[in-house]
């Protein structure tokens, strides 16, 4: 009876496939293990309904078992220890078409494998928020912040890398910085990484093309919404963690700062 | 006897026997006071009489009773919130932790898995949890004995040669 154990020469054949990078998910843990924790859970989620997905984690060192490792394309640590870490992470994708995913959500649906291809002609495709269910900031009198920035889809061309690298750089000297930069827009939007993203696509990048998902609430349901937002299977569930449960797994002195880096 | 301003009289029995209502002396010193009737007559039962009308004094409990409600109501509302919070916390851990058996992540049973994720309350938790991990544990004691008998046979062609 043959043995069904690969040979040594087939296994160096495995090990030199060159990774497919033109599609990927990106995930980003930080400040605390809950969202690694998190961010295991929906990455096995993937795996179950998507086999093939490869997946990057960018997270802290600390946070980082061996046991996990498999489910990733890559662990990337030395991160900011930020509230918003996920912005400094989506200029360094090594994907051409990244699915960017909140770790607090999982995948329930097969249907995860064709979420790339509902990308068009265009750079970022997101979804709405429902305002029964979450925070529709208006920033203005005709305009409001109504896109869910905890998923999307977005193109890794030189236009879009920029966006992503200012929108972190911008979030990062909104929240810090005294007085208010942008006397024309409400203070109240200096907490929002919604309102950098809106305004970078309003005043400096308006030739990046952005569209909602078609049928977006099944690719991004969150736990709040009405059955009646799809008629189709939900895709990924977006349950949110508790307070609680971060700051119990939260590091002792996060400094929330984007120098900090673990 | 000092004058003492009157006000917000309602009934504090259904019997409409016994008003509450404040005394406000001229000190600024406010005094909610129950009255009522007496078979020797009471001055401040008079008062109240002579300054509002049965209607307003009505109105007055109507409102009262409303408002009570609405806190009543409000309250409950807070503690079935608070409790849903609780119940739906202790399911997010219960599933978390689940998926933190290796038994459980490592199956390739991806339907109970999705059942499991799905899971409405802790008990489905971890029954599933229990199912899968069980079935995960006979597929590995099966390939490992396979591996056995593999191996075993491999040695023994080995050695007749």
């Amino acid at each position: 009876m043959k043995s069904r154990k690969p040979s040594n020469q087939q296994k160096l054949k495995v090990q030199q496939i060159p990774h497919d990078l033109s599609k990927g998910i990106l995930l980003v843990a930080s400040i605390s293990a809950a969202y690694y924790k998190a961010a295991i859970r929906l990455a096995i989620s993937i795996k179950d309904h998507y086999p093939d997905a490869r997946i990057i984690l960018f997270t802290h060192e600390s946070f980082v078992r061996d046991k996990d490792r498999y489910l990733f394309e890559e662990i990337r640590t030395g991160i900011p220890v930020h509230s918003r870490a996920k912005l400094w992470a989506l200029d360094k994708t090594p994907f051409d078409l990244t699915l960017y995913m909140d770790c607090d959500t999982e995948v329930w649906h097969e249907d995860i494998s064709n979420i790339f291809d509902l990308i068009g002609d265009n750079d970022i495709m997101i979804t709405k928020i429902r305002e029964y269910a979450g925070k529709v900031v208006k920033i203005t009198d005709n305009d409001a912040m109504i896109y869910h920035c905890g998923l999307f889809l977005y193109r890794k061309t030189n236009r879009v890398m920029s966006f992503m690298s200012k929108w972190w750089a911008d979030y990062d000297y909104q929240i810090k910085t005294k007085p208010w930069p942008w006397p024309h827009y409400n203070e109240k939007m200096k907490p929002w990484d919604q309102f950098t993203f809106w305004r970078l696509l309003k005043e400096e990048y308006t030739d990046i093309k952005i569209d909602v998902l078609p049928d977006d609430a099944r690719w991004n349901f969150i736990h709040l919404y009405l059955d009646s937002e799809t008629d189709k299977p939900i895709v990924i569930w977006h349950y949110t963690l508790s307070r609680e449960a971060i700051h119990a797994d939260a590091f002792e002195h996060p400094s929330g700062t984007a120098i900090d880096f673990r | 006897m000092m004058e003492k301003e009157i006000s917000d009289p309602y009934w504090s029995s259904n019997l409409k026997n016994q008003i509450v209502c404040k005394f406000t002396y001229p000190n600024g010193e406010i005094v909610t006071a129950s009255v009522s009737q007496t078979e020797e007559g009471n001055p401040d039962w008079d008062a109240i009489f002579s300054k509002f009308s049965i209607e307003q004094i009505n109105e007055n409990t109507a409102i009262r009773t409303r408002r009570h409600e609405e806190v009543k109501l409000s309250r409950q509302m807070e503690e079935q919130r608070r409790a849903d919070n609780m119940r739906r916390e202790i399911l997010f851990m219960a599933k978390s932790d689940a998926f933190e058996v290796d038994l459980v992540r490592t199956s390739k049973n991806s339907a109970l898995k999705s059942k499991l994720r799905k899971a409405t309350t802790v008990m489905e938790v971890s029954l599933l949890a229990s199912i899968i991990a069980m079935e995960n544990y006979n597929e590995q004691k099966a390939v490992e004995i396979t591996e056995t008998i593999e191996s075993t046979e491999t040695q023994s062609t080995a050695n007749t040669a």
